[in-house]
């Protein structure tokens, strides 16, 4: 039984012209210790996903789902309270800007204090203690002075490290990263992707890594899902999506990356940008900039299947949402 | 044929005064010794991370701000310390492009005024003529000239990038300051731009100082490279030679811990422990060495020189071992 | 140096992207009515203001009896609902015989008019002021923002008392009084978008595409920092009709028999107990008056705060 199962998972927005839908068809399940990157560009739905995973969408968001369900326990039906307490205690989430994730007016050690009372409860000198192990626990030196200090004090990798402390302090088994290392500089980005895969080894917590980052996904994540336009389009072990890409869209993506044509003059690139919420096209909805366009790509919208035919695994997570894929000798060749 | 070469620096150095307390103040090292030499049609890539003097350097070359000392040449003319008439005039051949597409339109001024805005201060073009000018630009850089009574609001960030860059080259200029021009940018839009740019930089036969943090970006688009750390130099030289073989350990480290898709490219990390030391307090001898995996006891006495080992510039006492990869960690 | 190519840009192929935005070009100004459209206190606010307007500037038309006539045999006449009121006087008539109603659309105009000069002088010489101190900073800053301390810290109504006691009463002295207190608030707000402006990339643009001060003040910056000084008027509207009036009730303001809201409201105080709507119409006038543009300021403070945009 997986610790995750989500199918069939959509999301959408109440507006005052109408419903839209920004997230359609999600399948995905994640089991104890699996890291799953989830990439995609801007306006892909990843962080809407993850939010409806959390209960912190806006009011006017519509969450419809066959089966939600963490560790066996459905989270659609479950009361909103057992809900909070599921989502503090097992599920634990870092975002992008450590910096403004944590309250400016309040030290450190404050806030850490606070949020084991909540979960933990315990003395206040046990929770100080604790807050100061976990503290050590991310790597941040001489933590027993560093509990007095204000965020603004602290370097943004410093920041995202206590974050990353709080959000472990109650053993989640899940882990959701939005972007964590975005706003960080390279070396320290390397620095807080060890340190998370780290304690994820090391607690056996599964991992949700979100990112527009390729790079980041390929060297952290075991496996990958690809959205596109609020659905997944591929998902499938790293090794088997970034090089052997079945969707003509990650083929596309990977193609634009600079690395991949070092010093060479134009980058091949997708056409067109990503369709809004509110204008997405009959079909598939990758149809109008596919290179590999065929009449049926444009009449109905081709589903999330199984895939068997390449990579050397014969993984079922392996599936991609197309009628053509692409075969090997075309990938990495998409858009010339 | 040999291109000229459009923007010189030699040794600049930019030093503040910060304020600590009431009577004391400390002055700040924000760049210190910057020297190279930009042809046209060339790309210099300057590399580094946040606190490294990148955006500093780029208001010096900008004519911003004045360097504390050192000289800066911009076409073969000084523009160390020019007077208001010099000023005006250099202006012209050096333009920038922001990292932030969101922050760096009027939002209050339609397209066609801010393309037209350079026109207006520098030219004594007529009404028609100027609107012909932007309209065309906005052509050349891939957006239709519809959009030129437009507000930068209705843009996408890539969009507004390629405004950006239009208004950069409304008054022809030699030298493009980029910083940062796709870091805020989705891949498939990032390329796009780097393609404009590289398109753009063929037909004006521009040169490029192109500041970056993301070294795959650079190795796409550079020519040389120039990788900075608290404000100094510490490797300077042609893209290739450095990427086969960094000679200096931060060049090492950054290229080990940018991140890849390619496994087989993916080397052993050199993880670099801690962070950057304070510019008001930088350590002794090396900057870098309290982080750096090679350091010894001669780093801590002596500040290492920029010196040459076969082509490429590099400040470290150990470079020749961090190159060949023999030094002992 | 390269001439502009005619050819078709290499870069066509991708101009795809452009193609989706919405057709309709729209307006600052258009999407700001939207957005003020939406809060109907605030448009009944604005229509509110705009019927005094009407009243104010068709005073001579709308009112029925001339503002300073003197109907001896109707003096104290109560509301025409009331026992012994008359169709003549709708509102009665004050001590004298004079027509409320016709007074109070007569004050509208005076209202209004101060309300107009005093935020106008105010605003202008704030902005100004303000834009200097956070251009140009050092000691301009220092002396600009030191001054205006020093006129916040004396109490408001006392500054209006001591400008008009130097300068002697009257209206347009008031004016001037109200206009000098409400200054400080204007300088600030200025200079506080001003400096949160100053360093955005969009001001550097300008002054790499050789902008001077005056372009960067004037042109680049202050269109930017006008949403917070719209609402500042707005409600200094109101602020200026109440001091206009306490000024006028302390005798300060206009002189009678020129008729103001607040110089109606002293002259009729001792008729307090024996005819009520003597001090209440003028009362309810200049209530009435400063709710209205306060529910517009508060709309369009909202209309104007991108952060609470969908």
């Amino acid at each position: 039984m997986p610790l995750l199962d989500i199918q069939n998972l959509s999301v959408a927005f109440q507006t005052r012209s109408g419903v839209f839908s920004a997230v359609t068809d999600i399948h995905l399940t994640l089991d104890k210790g699996e890291v799953l990157g989830v990439v995609g560009e801007s306006g892909s739905g990843k962080s809407v996903t993850m939010l409806a995973m959390m209960g912190l969408l806006p009011w006017n968001a519509q969450v419809t789902a066959d089966r939600f369900s963490f560790d066996d326990q459905d989270m659609l039906s479950m009361p909103e309270k057992a809900r909070r307490r599921l989502t503090g205690n097992d599920i634990a989430m870092i975002f992008q800007e450590p910096t403004t994730s944590l309250n400016p007016s309040f030290t450190i050690g404050f806030q850490i204090i606070e949020a084991l009372k909540i979960h933990e409860g315990g003395s206040r000198r046990q929770r100080r203690e604790r807050a100061i192990e976990l503290l050590d626990k991310v790597g941040i030196p001489a933590p027993a002075k560093r509990l007095g200090d204000y965020p603004h004090q602290l370097s943004g990798g410093m920041n995202q490290r206590v974050m990353i402390a709080m959000a472990i302090a109650c053993n989640p088994r899940l882990l959701i990263a939005d972007e964590p290392t975005t706003a960080l500089d390279v070396t320290i980005q390397a620095q807080i992707l060890d340190l998370l895969l780290e304690l994820q080894q090391e607690r056996g917590m599964a991992m949700i890594l979100i990112t527009h980052d390729m790079g980041v996904v390929a060297e952290a994540a075991e496996r990958v899902a690809v959205m596109y336009a609020g659905q997944l389009v591929e998902t499938g072990t790293a090794g088997d999506v970034f090089h052997h890409p079945r969707h003509p869209y990650t083929g596309a993506l990977l193609n634009a990356l600079p690395e991949r044509h070092p010093g060479q003059g134009r980058l091949p690139t997708i056409p067109g940008v990503v369709p809004g919420i509110e204008d997405r096209p009959q079909g598939c909805l990758f149809n109008p900039r596919c290179p590999h366009v065929q009449e049926d790509c444009r009449q109905t919208r081709p589903a999330l299947e199984s895939d068997h035919s390449t990579g050397s695994s014969h993984d079922v997570f392996k599936k991609v949402r197309c009628y053509h894929p692409l075969v090997a000798q075309e990938q990495g060749e998409v858009a010339p | 044929m040999t291109a000229k070469t459009m923007m010189e620096a030699r040794d600049l150095v930019q030093t503040y005064s910060v304020r600590q307390g009431a009577f004391k103040s400390a002055s700040l090292h924000a760049v210190r010794g910057v020297s190279f030499a930009l042809k046209a049609g060339k790309t210099l890539a300057v590399v580094g991370e946040s606190g490294c003097g990148k955006s500093t350097l780029a208001r010096m070359l900008t004519l911003i701000e004045s360097p504390t000392s050192g000289q800066l040449f911009i076409d073969g003319k000084d523009a160390t310390r020019p007077d208001k008439q010099a000023l005006k005039a250099l202006r012209r051949d050096v333009q920038m492009v922001f990292q932030n597409p969101y922050g760096s339109l009027n939002p209050r001024k339609k397209i066609g005024t801010v393309l037209e805005e350079p026109l207006v201060i520098n030219t004594t073009l007529d009404k028609e003529e100027r609107r012909r000018q932007a309209r065309d630009m906005m052509t050349r850089v891939g957006l239709r000239p519809e959009f030129y009574d437009r507000y930068p609001h209705m843009f996408s960030g890539g969009q507004r990038q390629r405004i950006a860059v239009a208004r950069a080259l409304m008054l022809r200029p030699q030298v493009l300051v980029l910083d940062e021009p796709v870091s805020a940018l989705d891949v498939s839009v990032q390329a796009q731009v780097l393609n404009l740019l590289n398109d753009i930089q063929e037909e004006f036969g521009l040169a490029y100082l192109f500041i970056s943090h993301d070294l795959s970006v650079v190795r796409h688009v550079a020519d040389d490279l120039l990788v900075m750390y608290l404000g100094r130099p510490v490797e300077v030289g042609p893209r290739e030679k450095i990427f086969t073989a960094p000679r200096h350990p931060y060049t090492r480290a950054l290229l080990s811990a940018t991140p890849t898709i390619d496994p087989h490219a993916r080397g052993q990390r050199v993880a670099l422990k801690g962070e950057l030391p304070s510019p008001l307090n930088p350590p002794s001898g090396c900057v870098f060495r309290g982080r750096c995996p090679y350091a010894i006891e001669r780093c801590q006495a002596e500040v290492p020189e920029l010196r040459d080992i076969d082509g490429v510039t590099v400040a470290c006492h150990r470079a020749e071992e961090v190159m060949h990869n023999t030094a002992s960690l | 140096m390269t001439q502009l190519s005619s050819q078709p840009p290499a870069a066509a192929s991708e101009t795809a992207e452009a193609t989706t935005l919405p057709a309709a070009t729209s307006h600052p100004l258009i999407e700001l009515w939207h957005a003020f459209r939406e809060n109907h206190a605030a448009l009944a606010g604005l229509i509110i203001i705009l019927l005094i307007f009407v009243a104010a500037i068709g005073a001579d038309f709308i009112a029925p009896h001339a503002p300073t006539e003197q109907f001896r045999d109707y003096v104290l006449v109560p509301p025409f609902w009331q026992e012994g009121g008359s169709i003549r006087f709708l509102l009665g008539t004050d001590d004298v015989g004079r027509d409320i109603l016709s007074r109070i659309i007569y004050g509208a105009r005076l209202s209004m008019l101060i309300g107009l000069i005093v935020v106008s002088l105010s605003l202008v010489t704030g902005v100004l002021l303000g834009l200097l101190a956070g251009f140009l900073r050092g000691v301009v800053e220092t002396v600009i923002m030191r001054l205006m301390d020093i006129m916040l810290a004396i109490p408001s109504l006392l500054l209006a008392v001591v400008v008009v006691a130097v300068l002697g009463p009257g209206l347009f002295n008031a004016m001037l009084a109200i206009a000098v207190v409400y200054l400080p608030h204007y300088v600030r707000l200025t200079r506080g978008s001003v400096i949160s402006e100053r360093d955005r990339d969009y001001v550097i643009a300008s002054r790499l595409a050789g902008a001077g001060l005056f372009r960067l003040m004037f042109i680049t910056v202050l269109p930017n920092c006008l949403a917070p000084l719209i609402v500042q008027a707005t409600l200094g509207f109101s602020n200026a009709v109440l001091d206009a009036a306490a000024l006028g009730f302390l005798g300060l303001g206009a002189q009678p028999p020129t008729p103001e809201w607040g110089s109606m409201l002293a002259d009729a105080r001792q008729y307090v107990l024996d005819a009520w709507w003597v001090v209440t119409f003028p009362g309810l006038a200049i209530l009435i008056t400063v709710l209205a543009f306060n529910i517009m300021g508060d709309g369009l403070r909202d209309a104007l705060d991108p952060k609470l945009k969908r």
